[in-house]
């Protein structure tokens, strides 16, 4: 069991691939294309098989007809011009081949020099291997409790059926299962059609949806819309935007008053004011989930492959535990730190560690201004920096080596280390444009490699990065739940407990154990039990579950010995004990009143005295 | 189906709204930390129903029903229950009298609008079935002679729930007579020490004068109130899980027989109360779902190794509620 759960961690451990389903604005066309028509300009600097995704989503092209390719960390091509000179090499092929690369569904294709099977085409087989064993564990695990149970003999509860399975109400009555923000735009679409009775349910149905994506309330069944009000009720401005949209709701529901024009809007304005309340950022998330998280053209999960790719350790974690923390990546336009919070970003530098920060950094390590730049169309001189429309801002009065000029107008890339005295031992490389870091930044080889020699000046390999986008925003959108790599250990789980429930209905819980305060309890537990029932009549069901309650706890053997020590012969205990039995095993015999009665004494007094 | 005959309207409703809250007020200043038990009393008042309350001697039931019956300026009889109360004792009899050279009835102390039948547990089958005969016909028929009750009519039985020993259960045929079954709790520590330093300050629940609690309605005002609830709207959703969660307890693998029709009637008056105390003119899931427990935990008989294992009437009902699905909720 060790071994295979050995095994199933190593497994898991492997980065995930950045496969099809996770890039898919990449990999097929027409996914996110709103955002991904952002980046087509880039494709300029990507060799031809890489993202034929975005080039279809580009030329307009139907997604059906595209196929599968390379990931943005392919790690292809290199950088040119001044930069060539002084930056890294990009990766060795064969290294780049460990990520899958050009992979279709039929298999890999053989391309820049990589092997049919190079080891990154296995990432399909290590995620299905991973899948499989995890599956074998949770059975192996399931058989030993299942086998454990039959011999603790502990299946003491009664079987209980499912209750109630056949009130369910109609499905139109039911909340739309759609994203927050579809819901209040559908709202808003109702409102304007004139039909502000559906606009208010769809504003109650997308205040609940937002609530529920954010995790502030658990959506279910057979919870109220004022039990939700109460869920929030410690946050008062949410808790009274959501009464403000619930009470106009059921005022028409339930009390038949159908919603004017202006209860309506005052209901769509709360149900707006408490989606701005439970987060933007969620609100990008179940707004269009592929399209903000972290896979999409807008995403970050293509930086946090390049860092693997490259040899780096990307962790988890925060700004007071950077002790095993080689180099900061920090995205400022999308996340502030808090005085604070750069007072320890600086102290970590000064003392030796790296910092790549994309953004507004003016006021911190020397930087005086980040303005706008006016620079034109895909701007990449020969420095290297694809970004459409060029670069938006640049630094103005940037202390040290200035790697990515805008022809006087400013920098846009600027290192320096510990030669400058505002960075201590430490280094930054600083970028003005922050969507360098995207996904769709990476489709193209030169940022790749600019990116890469960057990470070079700050880091080596088995260094270990902290990406603070997401090791300071707790609440950020969780990834793509097929991408963790914990799931494989929660299907584990579930199996077993799903089939330890199905078997045997039981909590996966040791037996307790039966000391002399329980056996007290006990007696007084069976003792109360016959008297209640020697005065609502004695019936077999009854005298059967005493018989059964006392045989379970007892056991056979005791209480044999108890009825022998009361004086019992031999023979009367042992009848006493087969008719214990007898009656526990068929509660559904006839009524005999007076022997039921006189078997639950009998025990009564067995399990009182021994 | 649904629609009452005539709707309450916005401004019945707040009236609604404001006596009741006057009255749980007035109720509130004398007895300590049992709002929930305070509204429920209430609310079953004016559904027309009767209330067991079960909880240890100590707690305030008494005082509870003395000064309900203050607050509604209504007649107020408690009766011991023991084991030699017969149920004339309860319903009054005809006694001869000389002068008249005839026999007169002389009514007995269930002829009050509010009664507390203290420990009912206590008496014999024969009384108790004479009460709650009573309860249920509001009228006593006593040497062929069928005399009304006065309206309104409530009964608070209690019991305590620790003694078994000489007592007579309730059958759950008749347990399902009372509307509500409430159970009183010890008030926590800090009501405690608010209780003991009203003491200090002089306050005697023999004396409700010293109180100065207010009469708030009458008993013609209970019945006015009574006629508002029934005329809250139900909607057919309401309906149909009121009915969805009684039907529930026939099919909970841990009740041998489920609450009855009269559980959802009584689940229906109770959601019309609770609406109007809050001001509605319409009943909402809410009002069901918080009433449930108490209208549905006495009305259903658990199966014997249900009751061994532990399972009590609360957790069915917690079942119920958890997994009947409410209209217009999320899909689950």
């Amino acid at each position: 069991m060790i071994v295979l759960f050995a095994v199933w961690a190593a497994v898991a451990a492997e980065p995930h691939p950045l496969d099809a389903e996770a890039f898919r604005f990449c990999h097929e066309g027409g996914v996110d294309a709103e955002e991904a028509k952002l980046w087509c300009e880039v494709l300029e600097d990507a060799p031809e098989d890489r993202c034929p995704g975005l080039r279809a989503t580009c030329a307009g092209e139907d997604p059906e007809s595209t196929g599968l390719s390379c990931a943005p960390s392919s790690m292809r091509g290199g950088g040119s011009g001044r930069l060539r000179g002084r930056l890294p090499q990009p990766l060795d092929p064969s290294r780049g081949c460990e990520q899958p690369r050009s992979c279709d569904r039929s298999g890999c294709e053989q391309s820049d020099g990589c092997e049919p099977a190079a080891p990154g085409c296995q990432g399909d087989a290590r995620t299905a291997m991973s899948w499989m064993l995890a599956l074998f564990v949770a059975l192996v695990v399931a058989v030993v409790i299942r086998l454990a149970v039959v011999w603790m003999g502990t299946d003491r509860r009664p079987k209980l059926a499912p209750a109630s399975e056949a009130y369910v109400l109609p499905e139109d009555e039911a909340v739309p299962d759609a994203p927050a923000p579809d819901l209040l735009d559908g709202a808003r679409r109702a409102l304007e059609e004139g039909d502000p009775g559906r606009a208010v349910l769809l504003a109650r149905a997308a205040s609940l949806r937002a609530l529920g994506a954010a995790g502030r309330v658990r959506l279910h069944v057979a919870t109220t819309d004022r039990e939700y009000v109460r869920a929030v009720r410690k946050d008062k401005p949410v808790k009274e935007s959501l009464d403000a949209v619930v009470r106009p709701v059921e005022r028409w529901r339930f009390g038949g008053r159908v919603p004017d024009r202006g209860v309506a809007e005052a209901v769509l304005a709360a149900a707006a004011r408490l989606l701005a309340s439970v987060g933007a950022a969620w609100l990008l998330w179940v707004g269009d989930a592929a399209a903000s998280s972290r896979y999409g053209p807008l995403g970050d999960a293509a930086l946090h492959a390049l860092l693997e790719a490259s040899g780096r350790v990307t962790v988890g974690g925060s700004l007071d535990d950077l002790d095993d923390v080689d180099v900061i990546v920090l995205d400022l336009e999308l996340l502030q730190p808090s005085d604070d919070e750069w007072s320890k970003i600086e102290a970590f530098v000064d003392s030796g560690g790296g910092l790549l920060v994309a953004g507004p950094i003016e006021g911190r390590f020397g930087f005086t201004e980040w303005e706008p730049l006016d620079v034109g169309t895909v701007w990449a001189d020969d420095a290297g920096l694809y970004l459409p429309d060029g670069p938006q801002r640049g630094f103005v009065g940037a202390p040290g080596e200035l790697w990515v000029e805008a022809d006087g107008t400013g920098v846009v890339v600027v290192v320096f280390g510990s030669d400058e005295p505002s960075v201590g031992e430490g280094a930054v490389a600083a970028v003005s444009d922050g969507r360098l870091l995207e996904n769709g930044a990476l489709v193209s080889t030169t940022n790749e490699t600019l990116l890469l020699s960057l990470l070079s000046v700050l880091s080596s390999p088995g260094d270990q990065v902290l990406v603070l986008d997401e090791a300071m925003g707790g609440d950020a959108p969780p990834e793509n739940p097929w991408t963790w790599h914990m799931l494989p250990f929660v299907v584990q789980l579930l199996t077993v407990l799903g089939v330890a429930a199905w078997s045997r209905g039981i909590p996966l819980v040791a037996p307790r154990p039966v000391d002399d305060a329980a056996h007290a309890d006990l007696s007084e537990h069976v003792e109360a039990l016959a008297t209640r029932w020697r005065q609502a009549r004695a019936s077999r069901r009854a005298a059967s579950a005493v018989a059964r309650l006392v045989l379970d706890r007892m056991g056979r053997v005791a209480l044999l010995a108890a009825a022998r020590r009361e004086g019992s012969s031999e023979a009367e205990a042992a009848a006493l004990l087969a008719r214990a039995t007898e009656w526990a095993d068929q509660p559904d015999g006839p009524d005999v009143p007076e022997e039921d009665l006189r078997l639950m004494e009998a025990l009564w007094v067995l399990s009182k005295r021994s | 189906m649904g629609v009452v005959e005539t709707e309450l309207t916005d401004a019945e409703a707040a009236s609604f709204a404001e006596t009741f809250g006057a009255v749980a007020d007035e109720i509130g200043r004398v007895v300590l930390g049992q709002d929930d038990v305070v509204s429920g009393v209430l609310i079953a008042m004016i559904a027309g129903g009767h209330v067991l309350l079960e909880g240890p001697p100590g707690l305030g039931k008494t005082l509870l029903g003395r000064t309900l019956a203050r607050a509604l300026r209504l007649r107020f009889h408690r009766i011991q229950f023991t084991p030699d109360l017969m149920p004339s004792d309860v319903t009054g009899s005809s006694v001869f009298d000389q002068r008249e050279n005839g026999f007169v009835f002389h009514p007995g102390p269930v002829f009050a609008e509010l009664v507390l039948a203290d420990e009912v547990n206590r008496a014999p089958a024969k009384t108790q079935a004479a009460l709650l005969e009573a309860m249920s016909d509001r009228q006593v028929t006593v040497d062929g002679a069928t005399r009304p009750l006065p309206r309104p009519f409530c009964v608070l039985a209690t019991q305590n729930p620790i003694e078994s020993e000489g007592t007579y259960p309730l059958p759950e045929a008749q347990l399902d007579r009372f509307l509500l079954k409430l159970l009183v709790a010890h008030p926590p520590i800090e009501v405690e020490t608010d209780l003991l330093g009203r003491y200090l300050a002089g306050f005697d629940p023999s004396d409700l004068d010293a109180a100065a609690i207010r009469e708030v309605t009458n008993g013609p005002g209970v019945l006015e109130l009574q006629r508002l609830a029934r005329r809250v709207r139900v909607d057919d959703g309401v309906l149909r899980y009121i009915t969805a969660l009684v039907g529930a307890t026939r099919r909970h693998p841990a009740v041998d027989l489920g609450a009855s029709p009269r559980a959802s009637i009584s689940l229906l008056l109770c959601a019309q109360v609770v609406a109007a105390s809050d001001g509605r003119t319409y009943a909402v899931p809410d009002d069901v779902k918080g009433l449930a427990a108490a209208v549905l935990r006495h009305r259903f008989l658990l199966r014997p190794e249900a009751e061994l294992e532990g399972i009590s009437a609360d957790d069915v009902v917690r079942d119920v509620l958890r997994d009947v699905p409410i209209p217009g909720g999320e899909r689950g």
